[in-house]
């Protein structure tokens, strides 16, 4: 048989080429473009550029709007608004023209206006109506708004602030107690022009109360919904609230009053405490009698929590609770009320996240009228914060400061705008009080660590004290410029 | 010269037929009334037997001759005189009558003319005619040709029926075809009024008797006739203006009308060889063409015979009957018949000669011509007629013909397996289904394919009204056939605004199969047919590929059980299972076709292909092409070759249909093709980077996606029997051409594996909006290299079943036995192997991803869209999501998109916070066409805060890992009360503020709409991209409008008056997508057969 060559040869050179091409393939490098080059996109990060518009929500007269409940009269609630002067801003935001104004919700005359930084503008609400601060262009970035109710007189006496916010979908607010003469109000605006619905989980001493068909509210466009807490949750001795808007976001404020028989206990207003976190601190808690702190613990885990006042020497332990336990889901009251007269800050930490809030209570004599004030944690400031300071016969900026010292930079602005700077240094873990009386907005600006601050205003008044706190949120300066990809198929 | 055989002795030669029917006459009471039969007065009248010469007219017809001389000299009543006529023969024919010894005994008188070569066959009978003296006393006079061959009965039949009525002028007798005589040619010509031949019996008809009640006809063939002689004469004989057989019908017809009866005698059988339907006696083209001139004699015949003012309808009804029959014939593919059928026009066409005819006759008519009417065939038979040939051409071909006994079908591609096993396996047709190895191999490619694709039956893919699948290559689309026909069609198209990049021919025939998979139940209802369609064809791949490669190996001559296995590894190989598991649609559908595509070109070489088999072989690699440009290069290299050498003139043919049909339906690419990225990066045939490194060694062995290393090597054995395959003898050198053009095939798609990913072809999206370079992917490559290489092998298996089969253990047998063994191991592993992980780049798509009411919307007449929002760390992604669908595989970007008119801005200002305090978002938004925002964030995001917060939004609620917002309705500027939702196309008033909606009802806001009379200063306002308004047509009352200057969505001014809107996007290619469409169409028509084989050809 002869060997076929000629189809060994065939077969072999087929194989010689299949095989030349794989290893030109593997030897080969590089390639043949013959589509459009592709450039890669630079990476980018997103700065921070100065809001071009920015709101605040005032709550508007508490106690209208509760059906079958009538308001109280005789007070005047007064809507504070203002912007930091561009000296407190300098190098934050470039001056530019731009507009702050202030109206009532939904269609509420306009409160006032003004196109010059660092003015305060005010006016006075009445009804069942919110108000909303708008800062438009220039104005926009770093404003800030306040609302005020006073009365002196009758046994619904009390001074009541509370700072105007920037509207969220989720607050924490810890106030109120079980007094059978207490009410609770919650007040909730919604500054969108969609109804929306927020859910109300009331928690207490033994955990969430049962929810009723009452917990889901529904809140009109640019209007507001009152409740009275007592329609949720009746008795409860430790409130604490969470609300959650769906469809949009929210301002709400619970406002805590207390007549004691004939006895005008006083009213304040809380405003929401910053989401749960293992540590919060409320910068200006004045003690003086009666006081105390909640906690709640949101969670489904028992938590530890420690407590600790910071004075302007440094930190001191509670005398008694200054560790203790909260059940998952509950709420605690911590008195403070045998630290010694004066103004602290309260630092409270857990191994779990937790939400707090403190109260006072200011006490003339025996048993005369007096008045109580809510203050919330706050947020530290990391940008500006500043507020409105109404005409009171003592406003006090409690700075407070936890770990290192912290150096901040407080602009106070008299009525006719001008400003005043000083810099203000914090030891770690103490608070500094700063004295406002008599301007007409305080602005503050940390240039080194972490501060927080409060603001505790004072009336001196025959029937008996009246005073109110304000915790102090930073503003809004800037919002990031997000990269926008255009993504196209 | 012989005298004439005494009249009495005749007479006594004819009588007992005579009697016989005489006393037959007598028995039948009805006798005297019927046309056929004589009356007994003209019983009397005809006792004397006439005396019959017969005249053949001889024309080289030596190889029949002496069988027709043999035919006349055993007729039982002999004519007295026989002149033969010869018309210049060359072959001896005079001197075979001359000598021949019978004849001579049996025909006193034999007389041989000669006339010259340019004699007619009247002329001819003319000269025979006149050689009888005026006085030799024959009677009758009996025609013959050379190539008939009466049987001994014929003349005693024709006489007999003559005598028994005096008023018969003409006789013929039935006319049998020369081979076969129980066929039937002709018992006397048929014909319609209007002088259309009605083939009756149809020539080749089998004689079962059901002709011989025919007696009264119109006309009688020259063959056989027995014409009187005085009717001859009176008459002047055939006239020499018509060709035979009209001839012979004019005379006919002449004889009727001059008063004498013509009757077919069924007793009387003449044999004849018919020159139109006699290969041998001429081609085919010559008996296309005597037919063609028969037909259009014998409506010259009718022009001339008809009455004179009949004539101008006769003519016109000629023209317009032939136009739409030849039409008809067209569109039922008999090109040859409708030729045929034209050719009766050509009767017009002699004027002169049927004035002459009617100037010849103008004395001698007796009869008034509605006499006739009886000869003629009724409407309703030619009707009966015509329908019983339809029927006759549409059943399939069950007949066993003789000539096609033992070939099997003749009909190349696709064909049922009964067809082909048959006559092998006598079993029941469940035993031959199962022992079936190409069903057993679609069996297996359906288990693994169901095996590897678990994941996804199991998650609801086979949901009719579901959305099908996403993931790899495969794009989420949200459409119909008609949605993928607008993307193949329009100008401007695709997702979100949408731009002028066109996808290729592959979205035109996916809309196609879409719009065919729609027929289904329940697919049509559905949201999304085209996903759902197109995921059945993932599911159905891998099957459908097994299926087409085993019907496809019928072209090479191997082992049914070898064929099974090379499709099994064709259909779940490394190939098609990437192609499967990563989405490539086009490829899958491409794997499918082309094991046809390639049987189809090799079958069109063999000596019986059929033209619509090749015709259908140059669609489906149109089609293959269409899907994979890459593939136009070899085939249209491989037909090239073909038309130029290929054997013989009809496989030519063949090749250029091949070649032409795919470059004529592929021209409006063409030109595009040039562009190297344009023709390897079709959609589908990406890989996006960063690709998957694979092993070279891998994508070599056929898997371009990669899998494990033992897998891999399962292909190894098909490679070694390739191999083997080259070293083999080839049985003839049309196989060794075969070997070498795959080889080289295979080559070129080791090549184009080997290089693809060094083959960068542009920019593509990936599956995150990223924009990421991309190159071929090998998988194309790799499916050529496979393709050749399970060729190689299975043709190197020719006559290795001898082998196996053979006595005796030789070490040949066993080593093959065992290589056989290792092969059908190592595809049965390989299948069962690669598929062990379970297909996960598919996912089932889902409602929540696109919810359902912003589906609605944007398929509603609003029609507006979606903006999608996806934060990340370092960026937001905004997508505008319409009803258009995007690409339906990944295909190259774009080098420019289209400018975004607003979205991209608005987005950013809300996400940045810098929405002028005074601007409205949410309008302008519904400014912009959206009608929805949809974040797919966490509800912890800041832009969830921002949405809600943004004025004309509404949350809507969210699902799984989106949130939903409305935008809301505004109220309309003129009519207060009445709410306008965000559209694509609206009117506003001058300063911006909307009035109203118009109605959509295509895409990209293509619309008809009347509009009321409105404001002043009133626009339209289109929410599309700048460069779109390029390209739209936009007109009122059929004027065209202008956009408006200006930044953002195009706007058009209009006047205050009513009128018609109407916004339309042209075709892509222009005038070419008429062009286009009527090409495809004549493509599909030709590649589709219709009616069975036999009635294509001409008889």
């Amino acid at each position: 048989m002869s060997v076929p060559w000629v189809r060994i040869l065939r077969a072999a050179g087929a194989g010689a080429v299949a095989g030349g091409i794989v290893f030109a393939g593997s030897a080969a490098s590089g390639q043949v473009h013959f589509g459009a080059p592709v450039v890669a996109a630079a990476p980018s990060t997103p700065v921070g550029i100065p809001v071009r518009t920015a709101s605040l929500v005032c709550p508007g007269p508490e106690t209208e709007g509760l059906a079958g409940v009538p308001a109280v009269a005789g007070g005047t609630t007064t809507v504070l608004a203002a912007t930091a002067p561009a000296a407190a801003v300098q190098g934050m935001v470039t001056p530019a023209a731009g507009q702050l104004s202030t109206r009532g919700l939904p269609d509420g005359p306009e409160i006032g206006t003004s196109t010059e930084r660092g003015r305060t503008i005010s006016g006075t609400l009445s009804g069942n109506a919110s108000a909303s601060i708008t800062g438009a262009d220039g104005l926009a970035p770093a404003m800030a708004g306040l609302q005020t109710w006073l009365r002196t007189d009758s046994d619904d006496r009390a001074l009541i602030a509370t700072a105007c916010q920037v509207p969220r979908d989720s607050h924490w607010l810890l106030a109120g107690a079980g007094e059978t003469t207490r009410r609770e109000r919650l007040v909730i605006a919604n500054p969108g022009a969609n109804t929306l619905t927020v859910d109300v989980t009331v928690y207490g001493r033994q955990g969430i109360i049962a929810a009723t068909s009452s917990s889901r509210l529904a809140v009109p466009p640019r209007g507001r919904t009152v409740v009275l807490l007592d329609a949720i949750a009746p008795g409860e001795a430790s409130p604490a609230v969470h609300v959650v808007a769906s469809g949009g976001v929210v301002a709400a404020v619970m406002q805590d009053s207390w007549i004691e028989g004939a006895v005008g206990r006083g009213s304040d207003d809380v405003a929401s405490t910053p989401a749960p976190a293992t540590e919060h601190l409320i910068a200006a808690v004045p003690v003086s009698g009666p006081a105390m702190v909640r906690v709640l613990v949101p969670g489904t885990v028992e938590a530890v929590v420690q407590t600790r006042a910071l004075t302007p020497d440094g930190p001191i332990s509670l005398p008694q609770d200054s560790v203790v336990r909260v059940p998952a889901g509950a709420v605690r009251d911590i008195a403070i009320g045998s630290l010694p007269p004066g103004t602290y800050a309260v630092q409270v930490k857990s191994d779990q996240p937790m939400v707090a809030a403190a109260m006072t209570e200011r006490r003339a004599d025996g048993n005369g009228p007096s008045d109580l004030a809510w203050a919330a944690a706050s947020e530290p400031i990391d940008g500006v914060a500043g507020t409105p300071v109404p005409a009171v016969t003592r406003a006090g900026l409690v700075l407070a400061a936890v770990g290192a010292d912290a150096r901040v930079t407080v602009t106070k602005v008299a009525a006719d705008g001008t400003a005043t700077a000083s810099d203000v240094t914090v030891p770690g873990d103490s608070v500094t009080q700063v004295d406002v009386t008599g301007t007409a907005a305080v602005w503050l600006r940390p240039s080194g660590g972490a501060v927080r601050a409060g603001l505790v205003l004072e009336l001196t008044d025959a029937g008996g004290p009246l005073y109110s706190v304000v915790a102090l949120n930073p503003a809004v300066v800037t919002g990031t410029d997000v990269v926008v990809r255009d993504v196209r198929r | 010269m012989t005298s004439p055989t005494h009249p009495l002795a005749a007479s006594a030669e004819a009588s007992p037929p005579s009697a016989e029917e005489a006393s037959r006459s007598l028995a039948d009471p009805t006798m005297g009334q019927s046309p056929g039969r004589p009356s007994l007065v003209a019983e009397a009248q005809q006792v004397q037997a006439p005396v019959v010469a017969a005249i053949l007219v001889l024309r080289n017809g030596a190889p029949w001759l002496p069988a027709c001389l043999a035919g006349l000299a055993a007729q039982r009543q002999a004519p007295e005189r026989l002149v033969a006529v010869d018309i210049a023969s060359t072959d001896g024919s005079a001197a075979l009558v001359s000598s021949h010894r019978d004849l001579a005994d049996a025909i006193p008188a034999v007389d041989v003319v000669r006339v010259d070569a340019s004699t007619s066959f009247a002329a001819a009978v003319q000269a025979g005619v006149e050689r009888l003296a005026p006085d030799a006393g024959a009677d009758w006079l009996w025609l013959l040709h050379d190539d008939s061959a009466p049987e001994p009965e014929a003349l005693a039949a024709l006489v007999g029926a003559v005598r028994r009525s005096p008023s018969v002028g003409m006789a013929g007798p039935k006319v049998l075809e020369w081979e076969r005589p129980r066929r039937l040619l002709e018992v006397g010509h048929q014909l319609t009024a209007t002088g259309r031949r009605i083939f009756a019996p149809a020539p080749g008809e089998r004689d079962q008797g059901q002709y011989d009640e025919r007696t009264d006809v119109l006309a009688v063939g020259s063959c056989g006739m027995l014409v009187r002689r005085s009717v001859y004469t009176e008459l002047g004989g055939l006239d020499a203006a018509y060709p035979d057989p009209a001839d012979s019908l004019d005379f006919g017809w002449r004889t009727q009308l001059a008063g004498h009866r013509v009757v077919v005698v069924p007793d009387a059988r003449v044999r004849h060889v018919d020159a139109r339907y006699d290969v041998a006696r001429s081609t085919t083209a010559e008996g296309a063409a005597a037919r063609r001139a028969h037909r259009s004699a014998a409506r010259r015949v009718a022009l001339a015979r008809c009455s004179p003012w009949a004539l101008p309808f006769l003519s016109i009804w000629i023209v317009v009957s032939s136009l739409v029959t030849a039409a008809a014939l067209m569109l039922l593919k008999r090109p040859a018949h409708a030729w045929v059928e034209l050719g009766d026009i050509g009767a017009l066409a002699h004027p002169i000669s049927a004035l002459r005819s009617r100037w010849h006759f103008r004395r001698l008519r007796r009869l008034r011509r509605r006499d006739l009417s009886t000869v003629f065939v009724t409407t309703g038979d030619s009707v009966r007629h015509l329908v019983d040939k339809v029927h006759e051409a549409l059943t399939p071909d069950r007949e066993i013909d003789d000539s096609s006994v033992g070939l099997g079908s003749t009909e190349s591609g696709p064909v049922a397996e009964e067809a082909d096993n048959l006559a092998v396996l006598p079993a029941s047709l469940p035993q031959r289904i199962v022992t079936n190895p190409g069903f057993l191999a679609v069996v297996g490619a359906a288990g693994a394919s169901a095996y590897g694709l678990r994941q996804v039956l199991r998650a609801g893919v086979l949901d009719a009204e579901g959305y099908g699948l996403v993931g790899g290559e495969l794009q989420r689309v949200v459409t119909g056939s008609s949605g993928l026909w607008h993307t193949y069609r329009d100008v401007w198209s695709g997702a979100g605004w949408g731009g002028t990049t066109e996808s290729g021919p592959s979205v035109g025939v996916l809309a196609g199969l879409v719009w065919l998979g729609e027929r289904l139940p329940y697919v049509a209802d559905g949201r999304s047919p085209a996903s759902v369609v197109l995921a059945w064809l993932l599911l159905l791949g891998m099957p459908l590929a097994t299926g087409t490669a085993y019907l496809a190996s019928r072209v090479l001559p191997a082992s049914r059980w070898l064929r099974g296995l090379a499709a099994l590894a064709w259909g779940t190989g490394g190939v098609a299972l990437a192609a499967v598991s990563s989405g490539r649609v086009t490829v899958v559908l491409a794997h499918i076709l082309l094991p046809l595509v390639a049987a189809g070109v090799v079958r069109s070489l063999a000596p019986n292909a059929t033209f619509t088999a090749a015709a259908a072989t140059g669609l489906g690699g149109a089609v293959l092409a269409a899907f994979v440009p890459l593939y136009l290069v070899p085939l249209v290299v491989v037909a090239a070759v073909i038309v130029v050498v290929g054997p013989g003139l009809a496989p030519r043919v063949r090749g250029l249909a091949i070649l032409g049909i795919p470059l004529a339906l592929l021209l409006p690419w063409l030109p595009q093709w040039r562009d190297p990225a344009a023709l390897l990066g079709a959609p589908g045939l990406l890989d996006i980077a960063p690709a998957p490194a694979v092993a070279l060694g891998k994508v070599v062995l056929g898997f371009p996606d990669g899998m494990p290393t033992w897998v891999a090597f399962l292909a190894v054995p098909g490679y070694v029997a390739a191999a083997l395959a080259l070293v083999r003898r080839t049985r003839s050198r049309a196989a060794t051409v075969g070997v070498w053009s795959v080889t080289v095939l295979g080559l070129v798609g080791l090549g184009v594996a080997v290089f693809a990913r060094r083959i960068e072809l542009g920019a593509a999206v990936a599956g995150d909006g990223t924009v990421a370079s991309t190159t071929l992917w090998p998988g194309v490559g790799a499916q050529l290299l496979t393709f050749a290489v399970l060729t190689l092998a299975l043709h190197g298996s020719l006559g290795l079943t001898d082998l196996v089969g053979a006595h005796g253990w030789g070490w040949r047998r066993v080593v093959t036995g065992l290589g056989l063994a290792v092969l059908v191991g190592a595809v049965t592993v390989g299948a069962a192997g690669a598929l062990r992980p379970g297909i996960d780049t598919l996912q089932v798509a889902t409602a929540t991803t696109v919810p359902a009411v912003a589906v609605e919307q944007a398929r509603g007449s609003d029609a507006n869209r979606m903006v999608v929002l996806t934060p990340s760390a370092e960026h937001l992604d905004v997508e505008v999501v319409g009803a258009e669908p995007a690409s339906v595989v990944r295909a190259v970007a774009p080098r420019a998109w289209p400018t975004d008119p607003g979205v991209i801005d608005l987005v950013h200002a809300l996400a940045s916070g810098q929405t002028p305090a005074e601007s409205s978002p949410g309008a302008a938004l519904a400014d912009l066409g959206v009608g929805f925002v949809s974040l797919r964030a966490a509800g912890t995001d800041p832009l969830v805060r921002v949405l809600d917060a943004t004025s004309g939004l509404t949350r809507l609620g969210s699902t799984d890992g989106q949130i939903l917002w409305r935008v809301l309705t505004r109220a309309s500027a003129t009519n207060p009360g009445e709410a306008v939702n965000p559209s694509r196309v609206r009117l506003t008033s001058a300063d911006g503020k909307p009035i109203s909606g118009v109605p959509v009802s295509g895409p990209h806001a293509q619309l008809t709409a009347s509009l009321a009379a409105g404001p002043d200063g009133r626009r339209l306002v289109v929410a599309e991209s700048r460069q779109w308004a390029d390209r739209a047509n936009v007109t009122l009352d059929g004027q065209s409008l202008t956009p408006l200057a200006g930044s953002g969505p195009p706007a058009y001014q209009l006047p205050a008056t009513a009128g018609t809107l109407e916004i339309a996007l042209p075709a892509r290619h222009g005038r070419w997508y008429q062009l286009h469409l009527l090409l495809v169409g004549i493509a599909v028509f030709l590649a589709v057969p219709f009616g069975n084989r036999r009635s294509r050809r001409l008889r």
